[in-house]
């Protein structure tokens, strides 16, 4: 009878501490006074972005808002989702989630089309094939909050000491796919001659696996070639003679030992392998330079389109995107978006820092670098991976097929029909 | 009085049985359920019941879930008598009376102490092809024709993620085995050796038979381990390269929490667990002591 009287008296006890952590703190009831703002983004965004200084600054001049800033360890946005299926958000505006992560929560209606935007700011004002790439039935869901895209980073110094410098002493660039693989073969070397190569003549990520980036370096091929990744009907051309020659390309540079050997195994083996001197020419985003630049010197490190880019275009994506759930405060978090988010300022610091792209066309006029007007009309015309419903299912089979060949474990049609016949009934 | 104790006890046990319940018992026949379904948690459409179709295409058709199937069984048939045969050779050598003990013990149990997913990025370091301590020893010691791209080759990725394998697995198995060892009672050796026995004979005719326990838990722990192979095949391939890793617990995550197909991943999670159900069956009945006791 006694240990039922004191485990009542602990139940008792056990419930008012429960009840009491699940009171708003009196800080907490103090802001609920007010309007609050809560914005969650992935950990990383808050390298490159000044989302510290944007919140202060809307606090300052929003006197009755407090902006809540979270870093969140969200990159599928699934338990996003969950939240969302319960008709709750956590956040009321969420950064760091690429747009081909969205179409689900569009598809669900959890999602807010940010078009009020261009009320605001001139749709004609943003770099208009970014806008495209989280847009549905011509109105946009995710917004990046900066854009990528695919060009050759080099090592200046590299291509003097191998003499492809004209009279003036200025480096010569390959124009072409074949002249990149002329170079690349120029390039790797043994520097010591102790029989194993020590500069490799190219790299990219081409790994397969979880973040699927082979698709990247054939897709940016392609359409610097004047291809077509995608036919007039929205599939993936995987048939095309620019993709199989692209796939060879890859394949003839690893056979004949001028590709790094592991960039395939994980995304940062190339970064780290250009940084610590051991390539020459690394085809990845274009913000990539700004980090090897860190290391090897700004004079030894520098970028180029892609050969035949120019005309044709490359291959683009968005940095990371900027969505807003319906069940949060929309208002706000919209007005959050215009004024910080797309602020020039804002922007233009992510850019000058990091390498990050303004998605806003007309904030590239007071960036220093002279690559930002080439890099910005080159995005313009490059080719994006449209809204898909089966997005994730259509990348891994591409990628597993594209490794497949790069690898030797297939022949590079056999590889691309089968991603071809893989993939044909998934859901577009 | 008698059945108020009974009601007390029940009131005790109250807590611990819901929370098991909605925890495990819960999740446990939702997600069978889930295995009868076409769910796709990012479709909007409603999940449909198809019975054994998942089980049927992961069996037969997916040929995907086949490899992951034949690398996980590889792993096992490898790693397994490997380790056990290592563990009870380190065992029976910590159990000796030697210098510095407690310097080889420290060693041969810190990777228990170690985090997987940290280990993981050790081995993948280790394995680099061009920074890699591995590669960088074999040229030290003029063996550089034996230097390869360990994780980036498809015919070496699965065997070097089996190398690290049996470095972590021997750890835990030899505390098992030592435990066992410890146990024996000094007395037999004693009296086997007024019988005249050698090093080996007490090996095969004391230790062995008296370590049929520890035998036990081992060969579990390592059906286990060979099955729910992951973080460290997460970290060092993730699966690749092309689909060379991927073992039948790194299929299933792509399958939840990639394509959050969770009917198909449900299906192939209760595939992986009724191999291990069986084998450690299997492993009970072939080790069983006289008493049936562990």
């Amino acid at each position: 009878m006694l240990n039922l009287k004191k485990f009542y008296c602990l139940s008792v006890l056990v419930s008012f501490i429960f009840m009491s952590s699940c009171q708003k703190t009196k800080v907490e009831s103090q802001i609920s006074a007010n309007k609050i703002l809560k914005v969650g983004a992935a950990s990383w965004v808050f390298k490159p972005f000044p989302l510290e200084e944007a919140a202060k600054k809307y606090e300052a001049t929003h006197p009755d808002v407090k902006v809540i800033l979270s870093k969140s360890p969200e990159t599928t946005g699934t338990k996003l989702l969950m939240d969302w299926d319960r008709r709750k958000t956590t956040y009321d505006i969420f950064i760091g989630l690429s747009a081909k992560n969205c179409f689900a929560p569009i598809l669900k209606g959890h999602l807010m089309p940010l078009d009020k935007i261009f009320e605001k700011i001139p749709k004609e004002k943003f770099i208009e094939s970014y806008l495209k790439l989280g847009e549905i039935e011509n109105k946009v869901y995710s917004l990046p909050l900066c854009g990528e895209i695919m060009v050759i980073i080099y090592r200046v110094d590299y291509f003097k000491k191998a003499g492809f410098i004209d009279k003036q002493g200025n480096v010569i660039l390959p124009k072409t796919w074949d002249e990149v693989y002329q170079y690349a073969k120029k390039l790797t070397q043994d520097t010591n001659n102790d029989g194993t190569i020590d500069i490799y003549g190219i790299a990219s990520p081409l790994t397969a696996t979880i973040d699927q980036k082979i698709r990247y370096a054939v897709w940016a091929y392609v359409s610097s070639k004047g291809g077509k990744v995608l036919d007039k009907d929205g599939n993936y051309n995987l048939k095309s003679k620019e993709m199989e020659e692209a796939l060879s390309f890859l394949v003839k540079l690893r056979k004949e030992g001028y590709l790094l050997p592991d960039c395939h195994v994980d995304d940062s083996v190339g970064r780290n392998a250009f940084k610590s001197g051991k390539i020459a020419m690394y085809i990845t985003w274009h913000s990539r330079l700004g980090e090897a630049q860190e290391m090897v010197g700004k004079e030894n490190a520098n970028l180029m389109l892609l050969p035949g880019a120019k005309k044709n275009g490359s291959y683009i994506s968005d940095g990371t995107g900027i969505i807003i759930p319906k069940y949060g405060n929309i208002d706000l978090a919209m007005d959050f978006l215009i004024e910080m988010l797309c602020s020039e300022w804002f922007q233009v610091s992510a850019a000058e820092k990091f390498g990050k792209m303004p998605t806003l066309k007309n904030y590239i006029k007071n960036l220093k670098e002279p690559y930002w007007q080439d890099l910005v009309d080159n995005a313009d015309i490059s080719f994006y991976d449209p809204m898909y419903y089966d997005f994730q299912k259509m990348a891994d089979e591409i990628s597993l097929q594209f490794s497949n060949a790069l690898l030797g474990l297939k022949p590079v049609s056999t590889s691309l029909n089968d991603a071809y016949e893989n993939i044909k009934n998934l859901k577009k | 009085m008698k059945e108020n104790k009974f009601n007390t006890a029940y009131i005790y046990i109250f807590p611990a049985c819901s929370i098991i319940f909605f925890f495990m018992f819960y999740p446990i026949i939702k997600s069978l359920y889930l295995s009868f379904t076409n769910y796709v948690y990012t479709d909007v459409s409603v999940p449909k019941f198809i019975l054994f179709k998942n089980y049927i295409n992961l069996l037969f058709k997916d040929t995907a879930f086949l490899k992951a199937f034949k690398h996980t069984c590889l792993i096992f048939i490898i790693s397994f008598p490997l380790i056990t045969i290592l563990s009870l050779i380190v065992a029976v050598l910590l159990n000796e009376k030697i210098k510095y003990l407690s310097i080889f013990r420290t060693a041969i149990f810190l990777p228990l102490v170690i985090p997987g997913s940290q280990s993981a990025i050790i081995w993948q370091w280790i394995y680099s092809n061009d920074l890699g301590i591995l590669n960088n020893f074999l040229q030290k010691v003029h063996l550089g024709f034996l230097c390869h791209n360990w994780l980036g080759d498809p015919k070496t990725a699965l065997f070097a993620i089996i190398a690290m394998s049996i470095w972590s697995g021997i750890a835990l198995n030899s505390v098992l085995f030592l435990g066992g060892l410890i146990a024996i009672p000094e007395e037999l050796y004693e009296a086997g050796d007024i019988d005249g026995t050698n090093w080996r004979q007490r090996l095969v005719y004391i230790t062995v038979p008296l370590l049929k326990g520890p035998f036990i838990l081992v060969s579990i722990y390592g059906f286990m381990g060979a099955i729910k192979i992951f973080t460290s095949i997460w970290i060092m391939t993730g699966g690749g390269p092309a689909d060379t890793t991927e073992v039948l617990y790194t299929f299933t995550y792509k399958k939840a929490f990639m394509t959050f197909e969770m009917g198909y991943a449900c299906a192939s999670a209760y595939i992986m667990a009724i191999i291990i159900l069986l084998l450690s069956w299997l492993n009970m009945r072939l080790l069983k002591t006289e008493k049936g006791e562990l």
